[in-house]
């Protein structure tokens, strides 16, 4: 048999990061926000992984905390919370698993 | 007077011409292997996250060029001794360097942060004609 060189090749366990947006109407409704713009940055070095516009995938590292900073305010609507239940717009994430995160608004 | 002597003329038949024996056909000729002289392998990405594809270039140069038929040869893709991937190639006529693409998916092991794997390509040492 004929062998060619060796290529070494690094492989490193990631999680997918889901980003996506909703407004509240006025009966308490969701509906989805198209184009709010969260960016994810590294939690310790502050560098950025990706200039998020919901909805977004992004493919992060595992066990990497990242900051999202969801805006305050977006075309006359202003953050509530996140899907979760955090209620802060900046916060910090480990991606120890596969996340799915919804940034809620309602009208201002 | 004295007779002249009869001359008998017998006429024979000439036996009939026997077509001279056709030659028997000489055995179709097997055409030759060719050596297999190096086999490259490039990768697009050498640092990817798990389950991400990663594009494998195989390249296989003959010892010499093809003239009277294609060759076919078969590649193995090896990631740590593992095969990965398999195909074929193929040479026309006239060209002794061929290419092949591979889409490979690497994975890290469950509990594992990181591996880094070695990955190569195998072939046969002769490429075949196709017939």
């Amino acid at each position: 048999m004929v062998r060619s060189n060796v290529v070494e090749v690094r492989v490193v366990a990631a999680y997918k990061l889901t980003l996506k947006a909703a407004r509240y109407t006025r009966w308490g409704e969701l509906l989805p926000l198209e184009g709010v713009r969260i960016p994810v940055r590294d939690a310790i070095y502050f560098s950025l992984i990706k200039e998020c516009y919901t909805p977004c995938e992004v493919v992060i590292t595992a066990n990497v905390p990242v900051r999202l900073i969801a805006p305050k305010k977006h075309l006359g609507y202003v953050f509530v919370e996140w899907s979760d239940g955090e209620r802060s717009n900046d916060r910090v994430i480990t991606m120890n698993r596969n996340i799915e995160l919804e940034a809620r608004y309602a009208p201002g | 007077m004295a007779e002249s002597p009869v001359k008998k003329i017998v006429i024979e038949e000439a036996p009939p011409e026997v077509p001279p024996e056709a030659p028997p056909e000489a055995p179709p000729r097997k055409l030759p292997d060719i050596r297999v002289e190096r086999l490259y392998i490039s990768l697009s990405k050498t640092y990817v996250y798990s389950g991400e594809a990663v594009r494998a270039t195989v390249t296989a140069y003959l010892e010499k060029k093809p003239f009277e038929a294609k060759y076919s040869l078969p590649v193995y893709v090896y990631a740590d001794g593992s095969k990965i991937g398999e195909g074929k190639i193929v040479f026309p006529i006239g060209s002794d360097r061929q290419k092949k693409d591979f889409k490979l998916t690497l994975y890290c092991p469950p509990g594992r942060h990181e591996i880094t794997y070695k990955v190569y390509a195998e072939t046969p040492d002769y490429a075949k004609p196709v017939v």
